[in-house]
């Protein structure tokens, strides 16, 4: 389990603070290289992009999403490049 | 404009998983050239289709399968593949293919096309599964929206291949580029109008288009940045300067403004597709007991097992067959016709002993290859491959490695050599060749007969343990080996992980078979041919006879014998000579140390003493080797350089440079292991475990200061090795990616 202090679930909300079948919109970037955002940006996880979490691997991470109608895996920690907004 | 004489060029581009192999598949049929390797690279098909009616400009068209790419930018090594195809202009046509399913990512790579401005048709796949989730696709609309000739098919129905032909050989009459064209924001259109006159002498040295690359350049692309600055078109200060001011004025990154517009685009193209508003996919649902935190696990590790186990137990028991078969034909087929044509003793040694058992040793591999590739093609076809990287990505990023490495390994456990082929599914070079640096630690199925033969004779009772201990062995001296070569070799950060999960489907047994075939059929035709040659040339040697007739003695044993003492510091005695000449014949096939030490026990026991050769030989094994010794010999056995036929991939998938590296790395890392071993067991000489260590030690030094010099050639080209932020990234070169040539004109 990941301890998460309420002022950074308040703060920025990424893949991590996501539950599975929860849904968030992608907001911007953060910081991070730009291959990988060059190849997030090209699988269509632009900003106004609404993203699923379906489920967590075994060990907690990758993560498991849905974007644009297909599914994707992302590690949590460099999918913390997604900046996001929960919807309910 | 193609002349009449010149055959055209047409490149299946798409993304992954969009169906175009079958595409390739239809057109092409059996006319394929697979595995036309560059170099180094991840691998390009050709093939030639015939259209059947198609009047003028010939009747064959060259087919080339680009790698799968979601973007023609390149930040992996199969992208750089594609993007480089795509801009050299060499194709006609680029035959565009679109997952029917998937349609508003694929168009991403359409739009790229269209605004470089390559003449394309557009061909939908999957168009059945599409209709069968509800998608409804309006083709006029669509091909209003585009602004390219579409054609929508079912990739598997013959009919549709003939429709997808028809296409390509009316597009080839009139080749024009997709109209559509993106809507950027104001001030980014200026930008772009701005920088492409000046840019029309470095675009035409290229043949592509300069608003294209005037965007390409906005976008930071690092590639095109330094091709532009390289022609003096513009300096990087100037780019920088630029990109930082617009940056500024649409108080956004560039790259994230350029990616909304496009894919609004792609918004207005979509609204001729109709797609039902859904809930959790089947496929999603079974992921989440697939995937889950208790079961997700154990079926993973039923899955490999099983994998494992289909190969080892079902091809090994058609090994025999395949031998006894190729033995008939390559050896008692051919020295019968030799000796019915009474051809010189000579000319029998070299046909028979040399080719005819090289090709035979050739022959033994397809069962359990070929089985190999089905369980694979299978775990593919099924879509649960990408799960298991999925789930081991966790575990694999300890040693620096990303989950998509394990797969390959896994199949090590049977024969190195798919395992090595397997690692082109990696994304950058610096996780292929660690991986492939680490495969041949996975012991395969050629080194069982040699830990079952020593472990009966040496530890009965005890002998599932010992090789237990082995197996566990090699995957700890992997472990270590892609721990050390990620950090030194090959230094850099491991890839970042985006993995596609496609939908599950039940394997098509067609698709499967086909797909273990050719990859089989790739193997023999490649590596069989370069295998038999350095098997009989190995074997040649071994069959002309030095002795004075005292001893049986040939070129190969006598210098197994000279070499000995290196092998004494981990228990080879002098008198044990047949163990090094087992280690030498071992290097051309691991199972060949068994019949080595038979045989050489054998000759030597001339003497005759009673009992069966086998009972003897396990008596002999007893006499020359000591419980540690035969330990540490088997550790020998399992780490020393892998057989010709691996050390011949690895070379084929590296360089020859690398690939000696390794079957040196690897001969040196078992001298170490298995000395450290026998003298902490047994010899109890602190000199010579200082030794093995400095060596190690040694190793390392050499691979840190080789890893530099390789970086400094630019190696590590897909791999950012600064920890910059986005906002350095608008500086050219900020990632550290090392700009390419251009391709040519």
């Amino acid at each position: 389990m990941t301890s998460e202090t309420p002022m950074e679930l308040s703060q920025t909300l990424t893949l991590k603070n996501l539950a599975p079948g929860h849904s968030a919109v992608i907001v911007g970037y953060a910081e991070c290289e730009r291959p990988y955002r060059a190849r997030l940006l090209a699988m269509g996880l632009t900003t106004e992009t609404v993203i699923t979490v379906v489920t967590r691997a075994p060990f907690g991470d990758p993560i498991e999403v849905r974007v644009r109608g297909y599914n994707l895996s992302l590690r949590a920690g460099e999918a913390a490049a997604l900046i996001l907004r929960e919807i309910s | 404009m193609k002349t009449m004489a010149r055959i055209p060029v047409i490149a299946l581009v798409g993304n992954p998983n969009s169906g175009k192999t079958t595409i390739f598949n239809g057109l092409t049929g059996s006319r394929q050239r697979i595995g036309n390797w560059p170099g180094v690279t991840v691998e390009k098909k050709e093939g030639t289709h015939l259209s059947p009616g198609w009047a003028s400009g010939g009747d064959s068209m060259t087919v080339v399968d680009l790698p799968g790419v979601y973007a023609v930018s390149a930040s992996a090594e199969d992208e750089r593949v594609a993007r480089d195809f795509i801009l050299s202009r060499e194709a006609d046509l680029i035959v565009n293919v679109l997952d029917a399913t998937n349609l508003e990512r694929n168009l991403y790579l359409t739009l790229a096309l269209a605004e470089i401005g390559v003449p394309m048709v557009v061909v939908l796949t999957m168009i059945d599964r599409a209709h069968a989730e509800g998608i409804k696709i309006d083709l006029e609309a669509l091909t209003r929206a585009i602004g390219a000739r579409v054609v929508a098919v079912n990739g598997l129905v013959r009919d549709g291949v003939a429709e997808v032909s028809r296409a390509i050989a009316s597009a080839l009459h009139d080749p024009r580029p997709a109209t559509v064209a993106v809507e950027y924001a104001r001030a980014i259109e200026d930008r772009i109008a701005t920088w492409t006159p000046g840019l029309a002498g470095a675009a035409s040295g290229v043949g592509i288009n300069a608003t294209w690359l005037a965007t390409s350049l906005l976008e930071g692309d690092p590639w095109i940045t330094g091709y532009v600055v390289e022609t003096g078109t513009f300096d990087a200060d100037e780019i920088d300067r630029v990109r930082t001011e617009l940056a500024a004025e649409i108080d956004r990154d560039i790259d994230v403004a350029l990616a909304d517009a496009r894919y609004a685009t792609i918004g207005k193209i979509a609204e001729s597709v109709k797609r039902p508003a859904r809930g959790p996919s089947i496929s999603e649902r079974i992921d989440r007991v697939v995937l889950g935190r208790f079961v997700g696990l154990p079926i993973f590790l039923a899955a490999m097992f099983s994998v494992f186990w289909t190969t080892i137990t079902v091809g090994e028991t058609f090994i025999e067959l395949f031998e006894d078969l190729a033995g008939a034909v390559f050896i008692d087929g051919v020295s019968a016709a030799l000796a019915a044509l009474s051809a010189p003793a000579i000319l029998s040694t070299i046909l028979v002993d040399g080719v005819g058992t090289g090709l035979q040793a050739v022959a033994a591999f397809i069962p359990v290859i070929g089985l190999m590739f089905v369980m694979l093609a299978l775990l593919e076809d099924s879509g649960y491959m990408a799960r298991a990287a999925f789930i081991v990505d966790r575990v694999m990023r300890l040693f620096g490695l990303p989950g998509k490495s394990f797969v390959p390994m896994m199949i090590g456990f049977g024969c190195t050599v798919p395992a090595m082929l397997g690692t082109r599914t990696l994304e950058s070079k610096r996780d292929r060749f660690t991986t492939i640096f680490m495969s041949p630690l996975m012991s395969c199925g050629a080194r069982l007969p040699v830990y079952a033969l020593l472990a009966a004779a040496l530890f009965p009772g005890r002998a599932g343990l010992v090789v237990f201990a082995l197996y566990l062995t090699g995957i700890a001296l992997a472990a270590a080996t892609g721990f050390l070569v990620s950090r030194t070799l090959f230094p850099g950060t491991p890839s970042r992980f985006i993995l596609e999960l496609p939908p599950y489907h039940v394997p098509r047994p067609g698709a499967v078979l086909g797909a273990a075939w050719r990859r089989l059929a790739a193997f023999l035709g490649r590596a069989g041919v370069v295998i038999a040659i350095a098997v009989a040339v190995l074997g040649f040697l071994d069959a002309i006879e030095t002795g004075d007739g005292e001893q049986r003695a040939t070129v190969l044993s006598s210098f197994g014998r000279s070499i000995t003492p290196v092998f004494a510091p981990f228990g080879i005695t002098e008198e044990n000579w047949p163990a090094s000449v087992g280690i030498v014949t071992g290097v051309f096939a691991k199972e060949d140390v068994v019949g080595t030490l038979t045989a050489a026990y054998a000759y030597d026991d001339a003497g005759g003493t009673a009992g069966d050769t086998d009972t003897r030989v396990l008596e002999r094994l007893r006499e020359n080797f000591s419980p540690a010794a035969a330990f540490a010999f088997l550790l020998f056995i399992l780490t020393y350089t892998p057989c010709i036929a691996a050390v011949v991939t690895s070379m084929r998938e590296m360089g020859v440079v690398l690939g000696s590296v390794l079957a040196g790395y690897l001969a040196v890392l078992a001298w170490a292991v298995a000395t450290v071993f026998y003298q902490v067991a047994e010899g109890g000489d602190l000199a010579q475990i200082l030794a093995a260590v400095g060596v190690l030690a040694l190793v390392a030094v050499v691979f840190r200061v080789f890893g530099r010099r390789l970086a400094a050639g630019g190696f590590s080209r897909s791999v950012s090795t600064s920890s910059a932020a986005c906002l350095s990234c608008r500086v050219p070169g900020g990632c550290a990616v090392i700009p390419r040539k251009p391709p040519t004109p």
